[in-house]
């Protein structure tokens, strides 16, 4: 494999799987962390970051998608070599354990220990806004935007929860994959994504030190 | 609570709210939204990667064919199609008729498209959108038009080309001209965006938004003609932000191959070696329709006020 090639030393770049969604936000709110962004749609594009996130969007699509144009096997191969990830709703999805009311074709890495139920919440019309509290935040609370959003129904013992919706996860990290139901990148509040960054910052120091 | 469910509240958690409106529409950006008239033809545009279905009793090439009044799609057409498929399901009710609206609502879809594709049911007043808690999806030619949806209330814009005619060159025009128009305003100065608001009789806000930052406030799609690989990823070059394919799918000779293609091209709009790729032993897309011959009263696009 090729030396990936290095943009500023020590700026964390973050890959976005562009084959679908809301891919610009994701980039958006990456940039303003200050964190390097670009997009990642080919297979030699998954060794050229760091850390890799999955945006919102229709995840059968973007099974087909990485199942049409090969780049699944890139996927799994960065994944298991340990590359971190933010995954908001359909990246949650993709990387979940199992999944219910999924189609059978659909990818499932089991990078995080979950089981999801798509569309748990109903159609569109039950789509909804609600306030978080995710204590390693502190105040003002995160407002969570959650559409057609997915609902977390079992967790294995290394997730931790770091928010919930009626007793239910929304927001878990195992190591450092932080999954969420809900979409940050669409409120201009960046503290998950910050969070994600310094997380992957300490690692690095760590691996230093 | 309004009538129609709007901003409901339960247990201090808000739906129906603009930012989930407008959120379902950011999260289909990239995707491919197609129109199917049976419960088979949504398996097969699920299994082909589409983002969303459009579930309607005519595509808009038979509707030009046959002739009559075209209406709601038949609710029960409606509710298979919603059991058979994992996606959002969107349908389209007449310009104006906000019963169907309501009807739509009522069957838990995902999306109403207030349609030109359909015949309209008021030829002065669209549907005041914001009193649903489901999303409008509306067409526009220009920006003018587009802003006038969203001040109504649509939480997504197509530009509306000339359905069921696999003709992409209206497409073209309605994106050119919407693209621009937010051009033209990104070059005024502060004082001149209340002269381009009555230019273009659209609400001063929006002008004064676009001004800001470059963007229209909602996503916006192409539709209207898109028939291979190749216009789907023209449209996203010329600025859309997604494509729905209508007529050019199910009118094509392999359905399933071709719409996988039309997702393809759309996702690597700007390889167009993967377009080339994609678009390899597709068979003929569907025949279409000169326009410019086309009698403007056939002219569906010039429907909405």
């Amino acid at each position: 494999m090729p030396a990936r090639p290095r943009g500023k030393l020590n700026i964390i770049r973050v890959g976005v799987l562009a084959l679908q969604g809301d891919v610009r936000e994701h980039l958006a709110a990456f940039r303003r962390c200050g964190a390097e962004a670009m997009t990642v749609r080919s297979a030699d594009e998954f060794d050229e970051v760091d850390a890799l996130a999955i945006p919102g969007g229709e995840s059968t699509t973007m099974s087909k998608l990485l199942a049409a144009f090969n780049l699944e096997k890139p996927l799994r191969r960065r994944l298991d070599a340990g590359m971190p990830t933010l995954t908001t709703c359909a990246g949650l999805i993709l990387l979940s354990r199992e999944i219910v009311d999924g189609r059978p074709d659909q990818l499932a890495t089991g990078t995080l220990d979950l089981t999801v139920r798509r569309n748990a919440y109903g159609s569109q019309v039950d789509s909804f806004e609600a306030d978080l509290v995710l204590s390693e935040l502190g105040d003002p609370p995160f407002r969570g935007v959650f559409i057609r959003a997915p609902r977390i129904h079992t967790w294995g013992a290394g997730v931790e929860v770091l928010a919930s919706v009626g007793g239910e996860p929304v927001a878990v990290r195992q190591g450092l994959h932080v999954g969420l139901t809900f979409h940050p990148e669409m409120t201009g509040d960046d503290r998950i994504h910050q969070l994600f960054l310094e997380q992957l910052e300490s690692a690095r120091t760590e691996d230093a030190a | 609570m309004s009538a129609n469910g709007a901003a409901a509240d339960k247990n201090g958690q808000n739906t129906g709210g603009l930012r989930v409106k407008r959120g379902l529409a950011e999260m289909l950006k990239g995707g491919v939204i197609m129109d199917v008239v049976t419960v088979e033809q949504a398996r097969i545009a699920e299994e082909a990667g589409a983002v969303a279905v459009m579930a309607l009793e005519r595509v808009p090439a038979d509707i030009r064919r046959d002739g009559g009044v075209a209406r709601m799609s038949a609710v029960s057409l409606v509710s298979e199609i919603k059991q058979a498929v994992t996606i959002p399901v969107m349908a389209k009710a007449r310009i104006g008729h906000f019963v169907e609206a309501q009807v739509l609502q009522a069957l838990g879809i995902d999306y109403v498209d207030e349609s030109e594709v359909l015949t309209p049911a008021d030829e002065e007043h669209h549907i005041d959108k914001w009193s649903f808690t489901i999303p409008f999806v509306c067409g526009a030619r220009d920006l003018g038009e587009a802003l006038r949806r969203i001040g109504e209330g649509a939480a997504m814009i197509r530009t509306k080309g000339e359905a069921g005619t696999g003709n992409v060159v209206e497409a073209v025009r309605h994106m050119r001209a919407v693209r621009g128009g937010i051009r033209r305003i990104q070059g005024l100065r502060r004082e001149e965006l209340m002269a381009e608001a009555k230019h273009l009789q659209a609400p001063y806000e929006f002008i004064v938004e676009i001004a800001e930052t470059g963007e229209l406030p909602v996503v916006n799609f192409s539709a209207g003609g898109i028939a291979t690989p190749a216009d789907a990823a023209l449209m996203m070059q010329l600025g859309a932000e997604g494509n729905f394919v209508g007529s050019g799918i199910f009118k094509s000779e392999d359905p399933l191959h071709y719409a996988k293609a039309i997702v393809a091209a759309t996702t690597y709009f700007d390889k167009p070696e993967v377009i080339a790729e994609v678009s390899a032993g597709l068979g003929p897309a569907m025949r279409g329709l000169d326009i410019a011959a086309m009698p403007k009263e056939e002219m569906l696009s010039t429907r909405g006020w």
